[in-house]
């Protein structure tokens, strides 16, 4: 029983290891979203109709 | 609200909300939340097991019926939600698969049994293995997106039978929440309590990386749609 501080902490930390993987997942895809767009109005600017 | 509008606003609330609910979650499972009388602490494992499960079940349920609607309207973002759903159930199905022979090897002591709960389950797992099996070697084109749908939907047919095997079939597997016994199920408010938050962080979590994956693979059908509009290889 008295390990368990030691179980949540580790647990903790693989949980927020996997949140920060998470989050950095969403801001490059956030990313490459921003990156399309700007592509597509380069191409819809080079290539008319 | 359009759809990347509640994308963007969902993308902001949801982490906001898992991570704080995971922090809390794990307090709850390991400081907390008392052992059980015959079990010991081996039985805690049931707060990531349990959700787990009914998080692989909701995103089944989630392809199912993202399929219907896809088969019926014909739109890529329903068939982007069912493929996004299936990846993120299987995660889940798989972390139940992992985590039952867990618990089972010091209580039952054997890792593995032919019971017909824990049978009926990697029959699913196997069926949503096929799933994306098919969307990730199949062509890109729309009659692989239904053949895929009639599996997603047929797979969901067995989530029922999942529920209902242990009484129906008379398995080991035990039937915490299904159970007949006053002796039996979750007698300890905590318990209870630290299954509806363990339950609630895990929806939380599948409902962000649903959102991420949906987000992927929308990025992934917008170039595909502009390498056919410039007519780029």
């Amino acid at each position: 029983m008295d390990k368990f501080p030691y179980l949540f902490a580790a647990y903790s930390i693989v949980w927020i290891v996997i949140f920060l993987y998470v989050v950095s997942l969403d801001r490059r895809a956030r990313r490459t979203e921003r990156n399309l767009e700007e592509l597509k109005r380069s191409l819809t600017q080079r290539l008319p109709g | 609200m359009s759809w990347k509008r509640f994308e963007n606003f969902a993308g902001i609330v949801l982490p906001c909300l898992v991570g704080p609910a995971m922090i809390v979650a794990l307090y709850l499972i390991f400081m907390v939340v008392p052992s059980e009388r015959d079990q010991g602490i081996v039985q805690r494992i049931f707060y990531v097991h349990v959700p787990s499960a009914w998080t692989a079940f909701l995103g089944f349920f989630v392809v199912c019926g993202a399929s219907l609607l896809f088969l019926w309207r014909g739109t890529d973002v329903w068939d982007r939600i069912a493929k996004a759903s299936a990846e993120v159930g299987m995660v889940f199905c798989t972390l139940v698969l992992l985590t039952g022979p867990i618990w089972a090897r010091p209580i039952w002591g054997a890792w593995w049994t032919w019971d017909p709960r824990l049978t009926m389950t990697i029959i699913l797992w196997t069926i949503y293995a096929s799933y994306l099996l098919l969307r990730a070697y199949g062509s890109e084109d729309d009659q692989i997106a239904r053949y895929a749908a009639v599996l997603g939907i047929i797979g969901a047919i067995d989530i029922p039978l999942i529920v209902v095997s242990v009484r129906l079939w008379r398995g080991i597997h035990p039937a915490v929440m299904m159970s007949r016994d006053p002796q039996g199920g979750l007698r300890d408010p905590w318990m209870r309590f630290t299954l509806l938050v363990a339950a609630l962080t895990f929806l939380l979590v599948y409902a962000w990386l649903l959102l991420v994956r949906v987000r992927a693979l929308r990025i992934a059908d917008e170039v595909e749609r502009l390498h056919r509009a410039n007519r780029i290889p």
